[in-house]
């Protein structure tokens, strides 16, 4: 891995950890923002990498809710292949998707745009979390406005915020596990893709023959 | 000329003209029994000796008795004469007449047949004596006996009904007078047949009614029964034969005819069938000719299995090269997908580097300690990174890494459109070969079917064969116009031998006839008559008063003379020639007042009385009126009379 690939890690956490952060009055260190958990930023990291995997939310958001919007959102991401051109393979790891990310978090440390909190107890699990401080969210401003083609991972950062719905870190992995595990990947292996399943979902729901194409 | 040579002569000569052998023309005389009677026999006398009837008759419910007799009656003229018509002159005629022919019934009167009881008649046939004895109770019956010198009798005929009376009556006197019954060809009804005639219509020429319509007997001429009468009672040789010969070629003419018409029919349906089997020929061997030969068929077969398995193998190459074409197609696709991942990853990376880069470090990412004012001035100018010491700026050359990426998505996209086109127009290409795979198989099993058909051809070869066998044999058994049956041809060569020699001898009689028929004539008062010629057909023209005229236009009074006049030539010629077979009794009933004047009567009474006497063996019986006239020809011995209002009987 070079420094490149480290820069745009960087930068799908930058929109992570700034889109998924809550404000807190306790400020410790002078953060404007706290991201709880690092299990909740690998749920929300395993979303941000396997598009099929958040167009099979969606579809089940739509199956909740009836929400039309839902089902489009989906559909796009089918249309612009992303399952294809946007997946970044994932381990599993025990109970969910799971990655270290300390080279790409020392990007965002060095420049002060993050601080590591301290270590607590959540749901019996030792838990980190993050601090946003004024500058990742000013970084984020710019670089919406200077290089639009790193756009696309603020809104997909907005779409598994939508997705991901205040759930805690235990909730996602769970939810996603029951997934990961239907798709019976061997412990340690790459999460594969669940693509043609979904896009089947995806092509009953839009009332459209099975097996044609959405592309 | 004997007989014998006679008959020979007549034998070879049909024989000559027939072109046969004279023993195949004795075959066909024997077949249709014409028998050469060259020479008549001699003639023989008939002659009445006494009549008796007796019975009752019942006139106005009154009933008397009847018993006339009317004994020694001889040769010459006899008569019968009352005062006034009615009063039973007929009746005695009629009764000698029934008794002769054997038909009592038919010849008198139904009511005086009612009245009868007995009837004798005793006559003579050349000095034989016969007696008939009929006896009239509820129905007839009766003797004929012959009596002969020494007075014996025999018992010729018994009858129990008339029926045989009258068979026994006909035998009698057919054989007696030796006269063969006579073939007339009669046609009726558009169909002919011959008909035997005897005795009846012999015995009927001896008995002058008042039916004036033909000179001898009563039958009309039309009947060929008159003219055979002449022949017959003139005895000129030859006359039976040529009726046998005549008859027998009118039958064979006759069945000839009807033959031809079954032929003609036959030939017809014949014909008309053949026309029916050519026309079903001419439509099998039109079918057949449609039918494709069997090596046409295979040939056919062959090329067929040939394009499809070329057409076959086309489809399998091309769908060989849709395969590697859609191969070419996904992996061209893949590879759009992988340019443009690469492209876009260092376009985000780019944007990346360029977003950090611009950062510089603030803390150690490792303790997160602030980096000091020296280290960050060091890098400026030394270019190397205030944390760990690296080489802080790239010398890669970011817009051509872009560059070349974007021209290997370019060149990906390129290839997969090309890849694109290729596999549509193969696809096309295939649903061609696919459509002349389609036809190709088509064509073979149509072919292949009309292979396995091969009953429908030989169906057809057989049907046309029959057919042709059939037209043969019908052409060979259609009916030929047949040629004139050699038996038509020989009779009608009989008839005209027999019929030349019997006209010899006729011609000669007929101009002797005809001689006394004049003479007689004028005899019984036709002064006027200037002369009269009997024709062979029984015509008879006559010129009276210079004016010429015949039989059929004259007065009843002068056609009762000539009717008379011909009879009696006929017996004398006869008699002269010694030829004549006429039975010697001539019976005339005269006709009614209204008719026939009394004056005529005289006149022909005058006559006959004298002719009588001139030919000895006649015996003439006349029923008349009477007068003064009459009566002074006549002596009362000689008649039977009923003078003023009286009856006969």
């Amino acid at each position: 891995m070079t420094h490149r690939t480290y820069f745009i890690e960087a930068i799908r956490l930058l929109f992570v950890l700034t889109v998924g952060s809550e404000t807190t009055r306790i400020k410790t260190r002078g953060e404007a923002a706290v991201f709880s958990g690092e299990t909740r930023l690998n749920a929300w990291d395993f979303w941000m990498r396997y598009p099929d995997y958040l167009a099979d939310e969606l579809i089940e958001r739509y199956d909740v809710t009836g929400e039309d919007d839902m089902l489009a959102k989906a559909e796009k991401i089918f249309v612009d292949n992303e399952p294809d051109q946007r997946r970044l393979v994932m381990i599993r790891y025990r109970f969910g998707a799971y990655e270290k990310h300390d080279d790409a978090l020392a990007v965002l440390v060095s420049r002060g745009l993050i601080g590591i909190g301290g270590r607590k107890d959540v749901d019996r699990i030792r838990e980190t979390d993050f601090l946003i401080f004024k500058e990742a969210f000013d970084l984020c401003s710019q670089i919406v406005k200077d290089e639009p083609v790193l756009i696309w991972y603020r809104d997909r950062a907005e779409l598994v915020h939508l997705i991901a719905d205040h759930r805690s870190g235990y909730a996602l992995k769970k939810r996603q596990y029951e997934r990961i595990e239907y798709a019976t990947t061997l412990l340690g292996g790459e999460i594969p893709s669940i693509e043609a399943d979904v896009k089947m979902r995806l092509e009953q729901r839009l009332k459209r023959p099975v097996g044609g194409s959405a592309a | 000329m004997s007989q014998k040579s006679a008959i020979k002569d007549w034998i070879s000569a049909i024989a000559e003209n027939a072109k046969l052998d004279v023993s195949k023309v004795e075959d066909i005389l024997a077949e249709y029994r014409i028998e050469a009677m060259p020479v008549a026999s001699t003639p023989k006398h008939l002659l009445l000796n006494r009549l008796r009837f007796t019975g009752t008759k019942i006139i106005a419910g009154v009933e008397s008795p009847i018993d006339f007799h009317w004994d020694k009656l001889g040769v010459g003229l006899w008569a019968i004469l009352s005062g006034e018509n009615f009063r039973g002159k007929s009746t005695i005629i009629q009764v000698i007449r029934g008794c002769l022919r054997g038909n009592l019934s038919q010849s008198v009167q139904a009511d005086v047949f009612a009245w009868l009881r007995t009837v004798d008649l005793d006559f003579q046939i050349d000095e034989q004596d016969f007696q008939l004895r009929l006896h009239l109770d509820d129905s007839l019956s009766g003797t004929l006996t012959r009596h002969y010198d020494s007075g014996r009798t025999r018992k010729v005929h018994s009858f129990e009904d008339e029926e045989e009376f009258e068979a026994a009556m006909s035998n009698f006197f057919m054989k007696h007078f030796d006269f063969d019954k006579f073939a007339v060809y009669r046609t009726q009804d558009e169909k002919g047949a011959t008909v035997l005639h005897g005795w009846p219509a012999l015995s009927a020429a001896m008995f002058i009614g008042t039916n004036y319509g033909t000179i001898i007997g009563e039958l009309s001429p039309v009947s060929g029964i008159p003219v055979r009468l002449l022949q017959m009672f003139l005895g000129i040789p030859w006359v039976t034969t040529l009726a046998s010969a005549s008859a027998a070629l009118k039958e064979e003419q006759r069945k000839q005819s009807a033959s031809d018409q079954l032929n003609n029919d036959a030939k017809e349906f014949t014909e008309r069938r053949l026309n029916e089997l050519r026309d079903s020929l001419a439509e099998k061997q039109s079918q057949l000719a449609k039918t494709n030969e069997t090596k046409q068929l295979q040939a056919s077969l062959v090329a067929c299995s040939e394009s499809l398995q070329e057409a076959a193998n086309r489809e399998i190459d091309v769908r060989r090269r849709i395969r590697q074409a859609t191969i070419d197609h996904e992996d061209a696709k893949i590879a759009v997908d992988e340019d443009r991942k690469a492209l876009r990853s260092h376009e985000e990376e780019s944007s990346a580097q360029t977003v950090f880069r611009a950062l510089d470090p603030k803390n150690c990412p490792r303790c997160e300690s602030s980096i000091s004012r020296t280290r960050k001035l060091n890098e400026q100018s030394s270019n190397c990174c205030s944390v760990c010491g690296g080489r802080v700026h790239s010398d890669i050359d970011e817009a051509e890494i872009k560059r070349q990426l974007s021209s290997n998505l370019y060149a990906s996209k390129k290839a997969q459109a090309e890849a694109s086109k290729c596999l549509k127009e193969l696809n096309i290409k295939l649903d061609e070969i696919k459509q002349t795979v389609a036809s190709a198989s088509s064509q073979q099993q149509k072919v292949a079917r009309q292979m396995t058909r091969p009953t429908r051809r030989s169906g057809l070869l057989t049907e046309v064969a029959e057919l042709n066998a059939r037209i043969d044999e019908l052409t060979k058994t259609i009916p030929v116009a047949s040629t004139k049956s050699t038996n038509v041809q020989v009779l009608k060569i009989i008839e005209n031998e027999t019929r030349a020699r019997m006209k010899e001898h006729q011609d000669n009689l007929l101009e002797l006839i005809s001689a006394r028929i004049l003479d007689y004539a004028r005899r019984f008062g036709m002064t006027q008559l200037d002369s009269a010629k009997l024709l062979g057909n029984l015509n008879l023209p006559v010129v009276k008063s210079g004016s010429a005229t015949s039989y059929g236009q004259l007065t009843a009074g002068e056609k009762l003379r000539l009717k008379i006049a011909t009879l009696l030539a006929l017996v004398i010629v006869g008699e002269e020639q010694n030829v004549g077979r006429y039975p010697g009794l001539l019976a005339i009933d005269s006709p009614a007042a209204q008719e026939v004047a009394l004056k005529d009567l005289e006149q022909i009474i005058s006559g006959l009385s004298e002719i009588a006497k001139e030919i000895g063996h006649l015996q003439v019986i006349v029923g008349s009126r009477s007068s003064p006239a009459i009566c002074e020809q006549i002596s009362e011995a000689r008649s039977v009379q009923a003078m003023g209002t009286d009856y006969l009987w």
